[in-house]
């Protein structure tokens, strides 16, 4: 008996936690998304009934959770039944509070549930009793999932987020499939209303699941086979598929419409902030809290420069002309070389900071930043409160032409701008802005990263002392790293702020700064494919979802716990540089080296053969 | 035979504590010197002021005839040509053994930013030629094929060649070691006083080195200075060492003076301390 208590605390923890998330209302939010629903005929028409809510899923996630932290790697009969018993103990909670929280409320005698919890409506208990016995199943799938092989279990795993994210986001599938054109009758075996269907469900769930699978069987197979081939060969593989890589992206406004660019420009923006950040806080380990006052030196400037309300328009040289606003693409190197500017200025005062100092310090300066673009002080060049306003958009020359042609009536051939062909100030052209900027920051950080600056910045992160004792200059490493990621966030901030059009003070705050770092750590440290997936999974979905705003933050803490516990090292880890086994390098050391005999490895290597002899 | 180090007089101070404490020195190229003493005798505190790590409130220390390094920063000094391990072991344990190598060589590399974004020839080539060093460095201490582990998963003595493989890396003149030895069997010792002497007749390097092995260090060693409280208290030849009372009555005590042949056959005896157990020790040697 003494082991089944674990199972019995736990599952009344896991029945508070579902009544917790009720209570703050987050289930009732979310009541209206369903995931997979069935028709059902009531009174001779057929209605779609839901088979399976986003608050149902996320109670099961969380007793699925529960239950798999507490069994064993093998578990026994005995731990199944603790397993069910737990799952039932967490049902009963959520039971019973479907039962007495409505008595709770009307009882008449002054104390009402709702004057504590709002969220504790009617429509909330209606919600929790719809599942509140089903939690038994998901310890039941914990306990199944404990039997079945590793690789099996990876498949149906995948499986299963495919289906949770599809079907969460059902309704903007059915956005994007209206938008480029496909019929809904074809789709409706997959997608009914705003829902998977049983089919979409399983067909969905089957083919990841498989695909999953396949991928994970047949990878060393193909792996094996590539590396038996000639590196130009390989060379040629991994252009074609960044070439590949490089129409889906180019195409992709085409195909994302209007609203989801928009989304996509949001996750640009913190993707080039979080290439950014990343140098700073992934490769040299310098934890920076006010990063956001690069983004705001980037927006005000370009503000400055470009808004023909700005004191600069108005201002004029010692010949009496007017200065004038200037177009964004002067204005844009301004913008950079200020963000660098700062991001140097900035470096100097910290150098001798460490850890928490170095947080404390920055995260004052990001704030002074804004304080300063909010106050009387400055209000007549920045606007103070009222910020800057009538921040002209981006004009690409490129597509600008695509413009004319169409404004003159002359039918563009299948280029570029076809492709995103939709009028003149549409989301989709910043995103071919967001997506070079983005290209370039990433590339740069890649190129940095394996290169002596790169290593640099990783032994400063590793190990300060030793670091300068490998001859390493900590000044010009800090500062460096410092400026160029100062460079990629007023780059963000230039295109963030032609973008809004206004910026104002308060879209500059702390909450910015812990964005992108929460996506730096979710998607893994110093990996760069980790800030694109961080970017999307923190930025990109809730904006997907939009009644989750309100627990945006809440759901960051949540995420942010649970993977310092349970995988510290973020979604996509960043992986050591294979460098003594070279799969495919562009230059190989044999040919490079050969020219220089006398280089000066040759001492060394003489006298190691020496050795060996 | 010139001096490839010498300091003078140089002392350190932490509060009241007098860690090193007019301490004078001067090594003669191409040779294995050893520092020895009891435990918080301020070895590793004389370490430290050699590399610029602390700055001496007095003496000078003067490198290769030329160069004055009181007063210059630890990757100046080590740009100049001196390169150290460390009594605990610290590689960048994130980083692959290669990429450990890479960083020691980091003052010999000399591609821009630009250079490295673009990728220019020069860059590229000379990447290619640190990567080929590395490997070679990594053959020459006897870790090729581990050259992609992550120095934290490599077995404690190859951590500690992988230590002395950066250190090389920075092409020194002089080689600092600081307890090369320390947690080894007598067979490992014996692979690494090999090894040491390979460095100083292969590579034409200068060695000092602290050691508590006295066996090793009677091995090794071409010249000793013992130090006891902060003060060079004996320097000579090994044999000359062995036989002084200062250097036995530093490591037994009192009246262990009479008992000099036991001393030369004491092995490790070089962690006990005097009676008196109330002496402070300095705070890097704790």
């Amino acid at each position: 008996m003494a082991v089944l208590t674990p199972y019995g605390r736990r599952g009344l923890i896991v029945g508070g936690v579902i009544v917790f998330l009720g209570l703050v209302g987050l289930l009732e939010a979310f009541s209206t998304r369903s995931i997979i629903n069935v028709l059902r005929t009531a009174g001779g028409k057929p209605v779609a009934v839901t088979l399976l809510s986003l608050p149902e899923l996320l109670a099961l996630i969380v007793a699925f959770v529960a239950v798999r932290g507490l069994l064993p790697a093998r578990p026994r009969a005995l731990d199944a039944f603790g397993a069910v018993g737990c799952g039932a103990a967490a049902s009963a909670v959520t039971a019973a509070f479907v039962r007495l929280g409505p008595a709770l409320g009307a009882g008449g005698d002054g104390f009402e549930l709702r004057d504590v919890f709002i969220h504790a409506t009617p429509e909330l208990f209606e919600v929790l009793g719809s599942f509140a016995w089903h939690l038994p199943l998901a310890a039941l799938a914990a306990v199944a999932v404990a039997f079945v092989r590793p690789d099996v279990r990876r498949a149906v795993t995948a499986g299963a987020i495919a289906v949770a994210l599809v079907g969460v986001l059902s309704d903007h599938v059915t956005i994007l499939l209206d938008h480029n054109g496909v019929p809904r009758a074809s789709t409706a075996w997959f997608l009914r209303g705003k829902s998977l269907t049983v089919a979409g469900a399983a067909t969905l769930f089957g083919g990841v699941a498989a695909l999953r699978w396949l991928g994970e069987r047949f990878r060393p197979v193909a792996d094996r086979r590539l590396a038996a081939r000639p590196a130009r060969d390989r060379r040629w593989l991994r252009r074609g598929g960044i070439a590949l890589a490089g129409v889906a992206l180019i195409a992709l406004p085409r195909f994302a419409g209007s609203y989801h660019s928009e989304v996509l420009n949001q996750v640009g923006l913190f993707v080039l902030m979080g290439l950014g950040l990343n140098i700073v806080v992934g490769f040299a380990g310098m934890l920076d809290l006010g990063y956001v006052a690069f983004f705001a030196l980037g927006a005000y400037t370009m503000g400055v420069l470009t808004s023909p309300e700005s004191f600069l328009a108005a201002a004029t040289v010692p010949g009496g002309q007017p200065v004038g606003p200037v177009g964004f693409w002067l204005a844009l190197p301004v913008c950079i070389v200020v963000a660098v500017i700062a991001g140097t200025l900035l470096g100097v005062p910290v150098l001798s900071l460490r850890g928490d100092y170095l947080a404390i310090v920055t995260l004052g300066f990001g704030e002074i930043i804004r304080v300063l673009a909010l106050s009387e002080w400055l209000k007549p060049f920045l606007g103070g409160s009222l910020g800057l306003k009538r921040i002209p958009p981006i004009k690409v020359p490129w597509l600008a032409i695509g413009d004319g042609c169409a404004a003159r009536g002359i039918d563009v051939p299948l280029c570029v701008y076809r492709l995103a062909i939709d009028g003149p100030d549409k989301p989709q052209k910043l995103f071919y802005i967001l997506l070079a900027g983005c290209v370039v920051a990433a590339f740069v950080a890649l190129r940095l990263k394996d290169s002596r600056h790169g290593r640099a910045w990783m032994a400063l992160r590793e190990d300060e002392d030793v670091a300068q004792a490998m001859g390493i200059d900590l000044v010009r490493t800090k500062l460096m790293a410092f400026a160029i990621g100062a460079a990629f966030s007023g780059l963000s901030g230039a295109i963030f702020a032609p973008k809004l059009v206004s910026i104002f003070p308060h879209s500059f705050n702390l909450l910015i700064s812990i964005n992108i770092l929460a996506l730096i750590i979710v998607g893994g440290m110093g990996s760069i494919p980790g800030v694109i997936v961080g970017a999307l999974a923190l930025v990109g979905l809730p904006e997907l979802l939009r009644e989750f705003a309100e627990y945006r933050l809440w759901a960051y803490g949540i995420v942010l716990v649970v993977m310092m516990l349970y995988r510290p090292e973020g979604m996509i880890p960043s992986t050591a540089t294979l460098r003594e086994l070279r799969p495919d390098d562009d230059a190989s050391p044999g040919d490079a080296a050969s020219p220089s005999p006398a280089g000066p490895g040759t001492a060394v290597a003489a006298a190691g053969a020496e050795a060996r002899a | 035979m010139s001096a490839v180090l010498e300091a003078r007089h140089v002392t350190k101070r932490f509060g009241g504590l007098t860690a090193v404490d007019d301490m004078s020195l001067a090594i003669p190229e191409g040779v294995i010197y050893s520092v020895i003493g009891p435990n918080g005798a301020g070895k590793t505190t004389f370490f430290n002021c050699l590399t610029g790590f602390y700055l001496p409130e007095e003496g000078q220390i003067e490198f290769d005839g030329r160069h004055r390094l009181d007063g210059r920063r630890t990757d100046q000094i080590t740009r100049l040509g001196i390169a150290r391990t460390y009594q605990n072991i610290r590689l960048f344990p994130n980083l692959t053994a290669i990429e450990n190598i890479l960083v020691g060589q980091h003052s010999h590399l000399h591609a821009s930013l630009w250079g490295v974004i673009f990728r220019t020839r020069a860059a590229r080539r000379e990447e290619a030629a640190a990567l080929d060093e590395a490997c070679r460095l990594l053959d020459f201490v006897g870790l090729s094929g581990d050259g992609d582990v992550l120095a934290k998963h490599l077995a404690y003595g190859d951590q500690r060649r992988l230590e002395i493989a950066r250190a090389l890396a920075t092409k020194p003149k002089l080689l600092l070691l600081d307890e090369p030895m320390a947690g080894m069997n007598p067979a490992e010792k014996d692979t690494m006083i090999a090894f040491i002497r390979r460095l100083r007749d292969a590579l034409g390097i200068t060695i000092l080195l602290i050691e508590h092995d006295m066996k090793v260090v009677m091995t090794i060693s071409d010249g000793i200075s013992v130090m006891d409280f902060g003060r060079k208290i004996a320097e000579g030849r090994p044999a000359a060492i062995q036989r002084d009372p200062l250097v036995i009555e530093a490591y037994l005590g009192r009246g262990a003076v009479e008992a000099v042949e036991a001393v030369a056959a004491a092995d490790g005896g070089a962690d006990r301390r005097p009676a008196s157990g109330d002496r402070p020790t300095s705070p890097n040697e704790a």
